[in-house]
C-alpha cells in the first residue's frame, strides 16, 4: 500500500494504517534523531514524539508534500527544541560518551571503532542545521528540493549549507588527526595546547 | 589558490554527488586534470562522505524495535481515546462571527441612531393647498381631514368671492347681489365698500347708500 493511501486511511481515523508508517519510517526518523542528538536515548523518545505530533496533526497534512519529507519536518522540530533546552540547561553530551549502537559486538575492528569515534565527535561539533543537512543528504538520499521542504528555505540555500557542512566537517576530521598524531608523538607539549 | 579554484570548489560537493549540469561538470572536470590542489580537495571530500556512508547508525535490533512498537501502540491508543473524550475544539468560525459581523452591525447602529436623532430638526415639508384646484376627490377621508378640508374649501370660496366682488364693484348692481347676501356678508360687504370709497378706488353706487 502506498504512503498516499495509508495516510488517506491513517486520517479517517485508522490505526492500523499510522501504525504500519510507523513501522515503514521509525529506522530513518530514529536514524535521524540519533545524528542530531548523539544519544541513542533521547532518540528513541524524541522518534516516538515525532511519531505521536504526526499522529495528532495528520488531518491537517493536505499530502502536498511527501509524507516522509512531512514526517523529517516534524521530528527535526523535535530535535531542535530538545538541543536548545538541553544547551539552556547545560546538558551537554560527551563525544566520546555518544554510542549509538545497543550493543558492542567484541570483534569489532579497533581502527573501525576509532574513526567512528572521531566521526561522531567531528559531527557533534557541527551546528546542528549542518548536522541535519549532511543526514538528509548523505544517509537518507534526499534531494536539496526535498531538504529545503523539510528544513525551510531554498533549494540553493540547502545546497550551500551541504557544502558548508562537508568542509567543514573535514577540517574538523582533519584537526582531530593532526591532534591525535601531536599526542603520539610529544604529549607533556600537547597537553597544553587547547583542543578547540 | 587561484580565483578559479576558489569559484570550483564551492561546487565540488555536487560535482561529487553528480548532480552538476554538463556546463559546471565539464568544466570541473577539465580544471581538475591541470589543478593538483583542487584534486586534494576532492579526495578529502570524498573521503568525508565515504567515511559518513561507511558509519551509518547502527540497527539497534529487532527487539529494540518490537519494544518500541509495544511502546508506540500503548502512546497511539491513549492519544486516540483522549482526542475522542475531550470535548471538540470549537470550530474558527464561531470565533469569526463578532469580527464579520461587528463591522456592518456597528454601522447599522451609527445609520439608526443619527437618523433619530436628527429627525426632529429636519425641516418638515408641507403641501401648501393649491387655490386654482378645485377639490374632485371622491374617496373617503376620515373626519378630521374632512373638517379641515370643509374649511380650507370654505375659505377658498370666500378668497375666490371676494376677488370677483373686487373686480365687479364698478359695474355691478349691487340690490341684486344683497338680496342674496345674509345679513353678516351684507355688513362686510358694505364696510369694504366703504373702505374703499374713502380710499377713493370706488364710487358711490346710491343703492348702497340707500342700504345703509
Amino acid at each position: 500500500m502506498t504512503d498516499y493511501q495509508l495516510v488517506a486511511r491513517a486520517q479517517d481515523g485508522e490505526l492500523p494504517a499510522f501504525e504500519e508508517l510507523v513501522r515503514k519510517y521509525q529506522r530513518e526518523v530514529y536514524g535521524l534523531a540519533c545524528r542530531l542528538v548523539s544519544d541513542a536515548e533521547e532518540a528513541r523518545d524524541l522518534t516516538q514524539q515525532a511519531f505521536l505530533q504526526a499522529f495528532v496533526h495528520i488531518r491537517s497534512f493536505r499530502q502536498q508534500a511527501q509524507f516522509r519529507t512531512w514526517l523529517f519536518r516534524i521530528a527535526i522540530n523535535q530535535c531542535y527544541s530538545y538541543l536548545k533546552n538541553r544547551r539552556k540547561f547545560g546538558d551537554m553530551v560527551d563525544a566520546d560518551e555518544v554510542t549509538l549502537t545497543a550493543d558492542e559486538s567484541p570483534e569489532r575492528d579497533l581502527v573501525t571503532q576509532e574513526e567512528r569515534r572521531r566521526l561522531y565527535a567531528a559531527l557533534a561539533r557541527l551546528p546542528a542545521k549542518q548536522r541535519a543537512v549532511i543526514t538528509l543528504k548523505v544517509e537518507q538520499g534526499l534531494s536539496y528540493e526535498e531538504i529545503s521542504q523539510v528544513l525551510g528555505g531554498t533549494a540553493g540555500a540547502a545546497r550551500v549549507n551541504y557544502c558548508q557542512a562537508l568542509k567543514t566537517l573535514k577540517k574538523y576530521l582533519k584537526g582531530e588527526n593532526d591532534y591525535e598524531m601531536a599526542v603520539r608523538t610529544a604529549p607533556a607539549a600537547v597537553a597544553r595546547i587547547p583542543r578547540r | 589558490m587561484k580565483w578559479r579554484c576558489v569559484l570550483l570548489q564551492r561546487r565540488l560537493p555536487e560535482y561529487l554527488d553528480g548532480e552538476l549540469t554538463g556546463f559546471w561538470s565539464r568544466l570541473i572536470k577539465a580544471h581538475l586534470e591541470t589543478c593538483p590542489q583542487c584534486q586534494q580537495e576532492l579526495e578529502a571530500l570524498a573521503q568525508v562522505v565515504q567515511a559518513l556512508k561507511a558509519a551509518p547508525v547502527e540497527d539497534p535490533g529487532p527487539e529494540f524495535w518490537a519494544q518500541f512498537n509495544r511502546e508506540m501502540h500503548l502512546k497511539l491508543v491513549q492519544t486516540a481515546h483522549e482526542a475522542e473524550t475531550s470535548p471538540a475544539p470549537a470550530p474558527k468560525w464561531q470565533f469569526r462571527i463578532p469580527l464579520y459581523l461587528g463591522a456592518p452591525a456597528l454601522a447599522v447602529l451609527l445609520l439608526w441612531a443619527i437618523m433619530h436623532f436628527t429627525a426632529a430638526e429636519r425641516p418638515v415639508l408641507i403641501q401648501q393647498p393649491q387655490m386654482t384646484q378645485a377639490p374632485t376627490q371622491t374617496l373617503p377621508v376620515p373626519l378630521d381631514e374632512q373638517v379641515e378640508e370643509s374649511y380650507a374649501l370654505v375659505t377658498m370660496d370666500e378668497g375666490a368671492g371676494a376677488a370677483e366682488m373686487d373686480e365687479d364693484l364698478t359695474t355691478l348692481d349691487l340690490d341684486p347681489v344683497l338680496a342674496q347676501l345674509t345679513e353678516k356678508e351684507r355688513e362686510a360687504l358694505l364696510k369694504k365698500l366703504r373702505s374703499q370709497e374713502k380710499d377713493g378706488s370706488c364710487v358711490t353706487l346710491p343703492s348702497s347708500v340707500s342700504w345703509a
